[in-house]
């Protein structure tokens, strides 16, 4: 509404050319009709805040809501992994995983809690991506392990416990990099999209590198999300 | 509903204004988000097709202005076993160990290996080094910039071509002196900057290379194995 505020100094800034008038006129009603209407557009708001912070079911809400559900399951995954494997690279992997998938969980909290929204919500998790928003079959968002696939995690040491968190680690990379790559193509704050292209380019570069380790495990990756 | 008439009314009042006035605001002119190159480069079978293996940012408005900064996209970003080339001395990026530097404000008193040293200016660190034998008065003040700060580290760093580097990932900037002032200009712009660093988020903490780091030419790697 500022910008709007501000107009009247600018159709005040100097001499204009009488041939302009008209369009001068023209230009100075539009505008007061629309303060008018934005005056009462403001007033008759929501409790979404003000017109500049993303909604309840914005792009932007939305992932930061569910990519922060997918990230906090892999850092339980990277901290498992962390803890517990007995290959110094895994863990060197799991601890980069862990903190900085971490980092962004706060980074994206950050949003919710400057922008007035909840970081729950009873909108369908992927909502916010339209048709292309789809949960597996499961129900859970793509790329999240099963909770039966988690306590298998948890429960597993040594070569088998490693092939298995590169499995679902690739796995979860794979059905979050497409949800960061819409909020990268549609979310309407620039440092959104900044954020989730770097999550696509880091996770891009980490599947690389998770499929070259599994393979000289002698593992296979698993298939990737369908959705 | 009525958060969208709002915004569907604040749209058409700036368009009109734009029209009307002849001018608006790009307003996301300096906060352009990063530019994947896809790469047909991908190491063997991969079920994931046009992987983002080389990327980089655009240059830093910021770090530009600062008379003889030199920057360099530096788009590799590969986890590489061994000793590694570099196109600078010392490097400002590029493929390296997957095992980075402690960079936690972390005061190096040998010369650290390139390959460790590069991963952690990934991590958003400032890595200063100096030429062996840097008067003592200056390598405090070195000192006191580094030490204990997150993100910060120093070490002595053979046959620089001057007194002191300084290096941050795609930028460097070579000075005479410890105290030139362009060096805290360069720790300001450019310290785990958002904008710059390509993985903003991941720590500087590395406990067990602190307790035994690398040494010149002697990259640290953690092995596979059990």
């Amino acid at each position: 509404m500022s910008e709007l505020g501000d107009d009247p100094d600018v159709q005040a800034e100097g001499p204009v050319p009488g041939q302009r008038l008209r369009h001068v006129l023209i230009c100075v009603v539009a505008v007061a009709a629309l303060v008018v209407a934005g005056a009462a557009g403001w007033l008759m708001r929501g409790d979404g805040g003000g017109s500049s912070t993303p909604s309840a079911t914005s792009v932007d809400a939305g992932f930061a809501r569910d990519m922060s559900t997918h990230h906090t399951q892999a850092v339980t995954m990277a901290g498992y992994e962390r803890d517990t494997t007995t290959n110094p690279s895994l863990k060197l992997l799991a601890y980069d995983i862990e903190t900085s998938q971490n980092f962004e969980i706060g980074q994206m909290q950050g949003w919710l809690d400057a922008w007035g929204q909840s970081r729950q919500s009873s909108i369908t998790q992927m909502a916010w991506m339209g048709h292309t928003g789809q949960l597996e079959g499961d129900g859970l968002m793509p790329g999240m392990a099963t909770p039966t696939q988690m306590s298998t995690l948890q429960t597993s040491h040594g070569r088998a416990l490693d092939i298995l968190f590169l499995q679902l680690m690739i796995h979860h990379h794979q059905g979050g990099i497409p949800m960061a790559q819409y909020a990268a193509d549609h979310a309407s704050e620039p440092y959104v999209q900044t954020v989730a292209q770097k999550m696509i380019t880091l996770q891009s570069n980490e599947i690389v590198e998770m499929e070259r380790i599994l393979r000289q495990l002698g593992g296979t990756p698993l298939p990737a999300p369908t959705t | 509903m009525r958060t969208r008439l709002l915004t569907a009314t604040s749209v058409i009042a700036v368009l009109t204004l734009v029209g009307c006035t002849g001018s608006g605001h790009a307003r996301s002119a300096d906060t352009t988000p990063p530019q994947p190159i896809t790469t047909s480069s991908n190491p063997g079978p991969s079920p994931t097709a046009n992987a983002v293996t080389r990327w980089s940012l655009p240059e830093s408005a910021a770090a530009k202005a600062i008379p003889g900064i030199i920057y360099r996209a530096e788009p590799d970003h590969t986890h590489v076993q061994g000793v590694i080339k570099y196109d600078s001395s010392p490097p400002i990026g590029g493929n390296h160990s997957q095992f980075w530097a402690d960079c936690s404000g972390t005061v190096y008193p040998v010369a650290i290996a390139n390959e460790n040293a590069v991963h952690m200016l990934e991590h958003g660190a400032i890595w200063i080094t100096y030429k062996p034998g840097l008067p003592a008065a200056q390598l405090a003040g070195l000192n006191k910039l580094v030490s204990g700060v997150d993100r910060m580290a120093l070490s002595p760093y053979p046959n620089l071509k001057t007194n002191v580097s300084v290096q941050a990932w795609g930028y460097q900037l070579f000075a005479d002196s410890a105290s030139d002032p362009r060096i805290a200009r360069f720790i300001s712009a450019l310290r785990y900057n958002a904008e710059v660093t390509p993985e903003f988020g991941a720590t500087c903490s590395q406990p067990s290379f602190l307790q035994h780091p690398s040494t010149f030419g002697h990259p640290l790697w953690l092995p596979f194995g059990y």
